[in-house]
């Protein structure tokens, strides 16, 4: 996992994997630092409504942060049935 | 890190309304309001034998695992009755899953097979009506199939209650379903409890009424519940699955929708309970089960789906 500067050199970016459970694949997230949950849904225009973020199988409120190296698991609220 | 609202301690773990609360606080308000709900509509009272609807999900499981950890205080014996359809590549895995979460917390779960019962899985119930081209769906099948060995067991085992875990947003994906289908009767049986008058019925309470989905996934998750994510094949098929997305959209550019809308769900079916009469239910010719009508559901599907494939009598 790397940091960057931007080109102002102010901010640092971070890269966190999240595994979206639902369609069963891992994608890499680039997040401006400070990142939270709630951006990092965003990000990957996941509907928050219908999302746990979890992290080492522990659920995530959106205003926690994440970190650079993070591994997160993104557990759809509804289920089929 | 975000404090939790009530008692300021880190991590927290979801977010209610505008606030977060950690592990602790979340599972003792997600207790308190299931309790509540119970004791302010008077779900059960002192002595019931109740039977919860489980399938097997992160819903059913938490409303089986809180009612049995506060069984005495609600002065209640409660067991789990799970109906395994035969869904392929789904229901196998919820039904292991419920089984080592009834051992590792010593639940009770009587099991239900509809292979038992009528002789065909649901899947090769679907394939019969997909093959004659019967007006019945998967989740048609599926949902009169279901309530109707509930029902009956649920009486058989003893029980004089039926708890479902339907949580907030099953309850306005069904209001909005209605909505669009104009059915207004519906909306006025569509309470926390279902009133109906037969000897033979068991009265379902909505414990979880005031629960969204969220709330009860994370709860199943922080007390080990959570079954390994599967879905139905069939959802594809289900109104349910539009209703549900677009209720979502709404909540995620407004937040607080959901409960609005049950907020207004509520409201109507109060106004128009009071239409409705909840007459003498009728007694099924084939099966002697409550019916709306002189043959119940169940039979007209099982006699329909018997033309084309021998299934055996129910009853």
């Amino acid at each position: 996992m790397s940091r960057s500067s931007n080109s102002m050199g102010t901010s640092n970016k971070i890269r966190v994997r999240a595994y979206l459970v639902r369609y069963s694949r891992e994608v890499e997230i680039e997040l401006e630092e400070p990142a939270t949950v709630e951006d990092l849904l965003k990000k990957l225009g996941v509907n928050p409504a219908d999302a746990v973020v979890l992290k080492d199988g522990v659920p995530l409120s959106s205003k926690e942060r994440v970190h650079n190296g993070d591994k997160l698991q993104i557990l759809p609220v509804s289920s089929g049935g | 890190m975000a404090k939790c609202a009530l008692c300021g301690r880190e991590p927290t773990v979801i977010d209610v309304g505008s606030v977060q609360l950690c592990r602790d606080c979340f599972i003792g308000y997600f207790e308190r309001k299931v309790l509540k709900t119970v004791q302010r509509y008077r779900l059960f009272s002192e002595g019931d034998i109740v039977a919860v609807a489980t399938s097997g999900g992160k819903d059913s499981l938490s409303l089986l695992y809180i009612l049995n950890k506060y069984s005495k205080q609600l002065g209640i014996r409660v067991f789990g009755l799970l109906v395994d359809e035969g869904i392929s590549g789904y229901r196998e895995h919820t039904v292991k899953h419920a089984l080592e979460v009834s051992k590792r917390f010593g639940l009770e779960i009587e099991i239900v097979r509809f292979s038992d019962e009528f002789g065909m899985t649901l899947d090769q119930m679907v394939e019969v009506s997909r093959k004659a081209a019967l007006p019945y769906g998967p989740c048609t099948i599926c949902g009169v199939l279901r309530r109707y060995l509930i029902n009956r067991y649920a009486r058989e085992l003893g029980a004089t209650k039926v708890a479902t875990a339907h949580n907030v947003d099953d309850e306005v994906q069904v209001f909005l379903m209605n909505f669009v289908r104009a059915g207004v009767s519906s909306m006025g049986r569509e309470g926390i409890a279902a009133v109906a008058q037969h000897r033979k019925f068991v009265q379902r309470v909505k414990p979880m009424y005031f629960c969204s989905e969220k709330e009860s996934t994370v709860y199943a998750i922080l007390n080990g519940l959570y079954p390994p994510f599967v879905e139905c094949k069939y959802i594809v098929y289900s109104f349910r699955l539009p209703a549900r997305e677009m209720i979502n959209e709404y909540e995620a550019c407004r937040p607080g929708s959901k409960y609005r809308l049950l907020a207004l769900k509520t409201y109507l079916w109060l106004k128009l309970s009071r239409n409705i009469k909840h007459t003498q239910l009728k007694t099924c010719t084939i099966c002697g089960e409550p019916a709306s009508s002189d043959i119940c559901k169940a039979c007209q599907i099982l006699s329909d789906l018997k033309k084309y494939r021998k299934v055996p009598d129910v009853g």
